[in-house]
């Protein structure tokens, strides 16, 4: 335990003390709270962005495979030949109750980018479905990224919460305790010091009296 | 060499001989991947199968249709020669085009190989425009043989436009082509049958394009030589208003007229051009027997792509069931 020195002054320092950590106690489970219920709203947001990912997934494999089936393989392959994938893509960053969040902003590019005239239909279809799967795929990563730093900052406030709760208040109410112990011993003794002195003192006063 | 379809048609007799019947399609709709590759490899397809997987399937189907078709140029000469590599011809189309977009990408004469298709284009033709260092010289690859495609493409390099752009002055100009090759060698059912895959190429692309919202300058996009599908037909589809094919009830084309969306279409247009030229099997003086043979290997290979790839993946029968059968 840190020495203190048991005095008035550190006494109200340390009520000041107790104040600022009950006080910030109540902020960070206020905080916690709050990315709670952000991140159960969440979870949902990334079950449902889960389920369509996987249905991109399926639709884009299916409509990959019926295109190299009837336009063929080699074909299809070629056709992915010189294709732009992406326009561009931006990260940005959100503060979500203080912590800093990355979401992908991608931008796809328009139109075909083939000529429509002899290219087979499923082709087609299958390079549509692949840029689905490829959206559904950064909404993916967007809404876990999203979430999982969200759980990490509810585990760091948690941890937090317990450490002010459970070792920070409970140690100052203790070296609280203890300076009110010493105080109150002092004054105790003082007190008793004084009687003894008073009581001396009224003896001398009456012994010369006497003589 | 013979320049009449005698000769070229009772060699397809032949061939066709060896065309799976429809029962081993239905039979393969319900296997598992490795009896599906058991039942490939005791029909013709089996001498081409070097390995037991997805891709081993795709090289035996590849390799048989090259086999089967690829040879049938060379049996005969003069213009029952260019009829039978008009019927051939797509997979040039689509050669040409992947090679200039391997020269857009910068890939490696090995690497551009494994892209190709079979087709018509001559050995020495693909090797120079496989070499040549960009689409100028991929041109100068084609215009030295005299190609029909050359000009075409030629313009649309000099024009300085987009690797889109180039492509679709090829897709445009192979059709021309094609329409002007018919009309030269006067074969009715060569010239029926080709009108219906310029209406079945149009009404395709007229979805395509409204299922992409593409809709400013349509014109571009429309190839003629069709019988039914008018340029303000195409224009109407393409603009989004797909109903609008419901005009093509009472015409031979009506089984295209309940299509909404592209599926559906490129389904029920698949079935109507298989039936088609199905009927040149009674044409025997004619391009008729050589189309339909053509057409049914190529439907044959797409089935068996198909079903070994639903097998591969274990998907659900009727997942495909659809796609395999024309009702």
């Amino acid at each position: 335990m840190e020495q203190i020195s048991p005095t008035r002054m550190t006494l109200l320092q340390k009520r000041s003390q107790l104040q600022l950590a009950s006080k910030g106690v109540d902020l960070l489970k206020k905080k916690r709270d709050a990315l709670v219920g952000e991140f159960f709203a969440l979870v949902h947001e990334t079950l449902e962005a889960r389920k369509r990912l996987e249905a991109a997934a399926k639709d884009a494999y299916f409509a990959l495979f019926l295109a190299k089936a009837f336009d063929g393989p080699e074909a299809v392959d070629a056709l992915a030949l010189g294709m732009p994938v992406l326009s561009d893509v931006e990260a940005e960053v959100e503060n979500v109750w203080g912590t800093k969040v990355p979401k992908l902003i991608a931008r796809w590019p328009e139109g075909a980018a083939v000529s429509p005239i002899a290219m087979g239909g499923q082709t087609l279809k299958a390079q549509e479905a692949f840029r689905r799967f490829a959206e559904a795929l950064v909404e993916v990563a967007n809404t876990e990224t999203r979430l999982r730093r969200i759980g990490e900052e509810i585990k760091k406030t948690t941890r937090r919460v317990n450490a002010l709760e459970q070792v920070v208040i409970p140690g100052v109410l203790h070296q609280m305790r203890f300076i009110k112990l010493v105080l109150e011993q002092r004054e105790r003794e003082d007190t008793f010091r004084l009687k003894r002195i008073k009581a001396k003192s009224e003896k001398e006063e009456k012994q010369p009296a006497t003589a | 060499m013979t320049d009449d379809f005698g000769y070229l048609n009772a060699r397809v007799r032949v061939r066709r001989s060896s065309l799976l019947p429809e029962g081993f399609f239905r039979e393969a709709l319900n296997l598992n991947f490795a009896d599906f590759v058991g039942a490939l490899g005791e029909t013709p397809y089996g001498g081409h199968l070097s390995g037991d997987d997805l891709g081993a399937v795709d090289r035996a189907v590849s390799a048989r249709l090259h086999e089967v078709v690829g040879g049938l140029p060379g049996l005969v000469g003069g213009e029952t020669r260019e009829a039978v590599v008009l019927l051939l011809s797509r997979a040039d189309l689509t050669n040409i085009k992947t090679i200039l977009r391997a020269k857009a990408t910068g890939l490696q004469a090995e690497e551009i190989r494994t892209h190709l298709v079979g087709g018509t284009l001559p050995e020495a033709v693909l090797q120079a425009m496989i070499e040549a260092p960009d689409a100028a010289g991929v041109v100068q690859g084609l215009v030295l043989p005299g190609h029909p495609l050359a000009a075409a493409l030629r313009e649309a390099v000099a024009a300085g436009g987009t690797l889109t752009a180039m492509e679709v002055a090829l897709d445009r100009a192979y059709f021309e082509n094609l329409y002007n090759l018919v009309k030269r060698l006067d074969d009715a059912f060569l010239h029926d049958y080709l009108a219906y895959e310029i209406d079945g190429v149009n009404l395709s692309t007229a979805f395509k394009l409204a299922q992409q919202g593409r809709v400013e300058e349509t014109d571009v996009y429309f190839v003629p030589g069709g019988h039914y599908v008018s340029q303000e037909l195409f224009a109407r589809v393409a603009d989004g208003g797909v109903e609008a094919v419901e005009e093509l009830v009472g015409t031979p084309l009506e089984s295209l007229a309940a299509a909404r969306d592209l599926g559906s279409l490129e389904r029920a247009l698949r079935c109507l051009l298989l039936e088609r030229a199905g009927r040149g099997v009674f044409n025997s003086e004619g391009a008729g027997l050589v189309t339909a043979f053509v057409r049914a290997v190529e439907w044959e290979a797409a089935r068996l792509r198909l079903l070994a790839r639903r097998a591969y993946y274990d998907l659900p029968v009727e997942a495909v069931e659809r796609e395999v059968f024309c009702s």
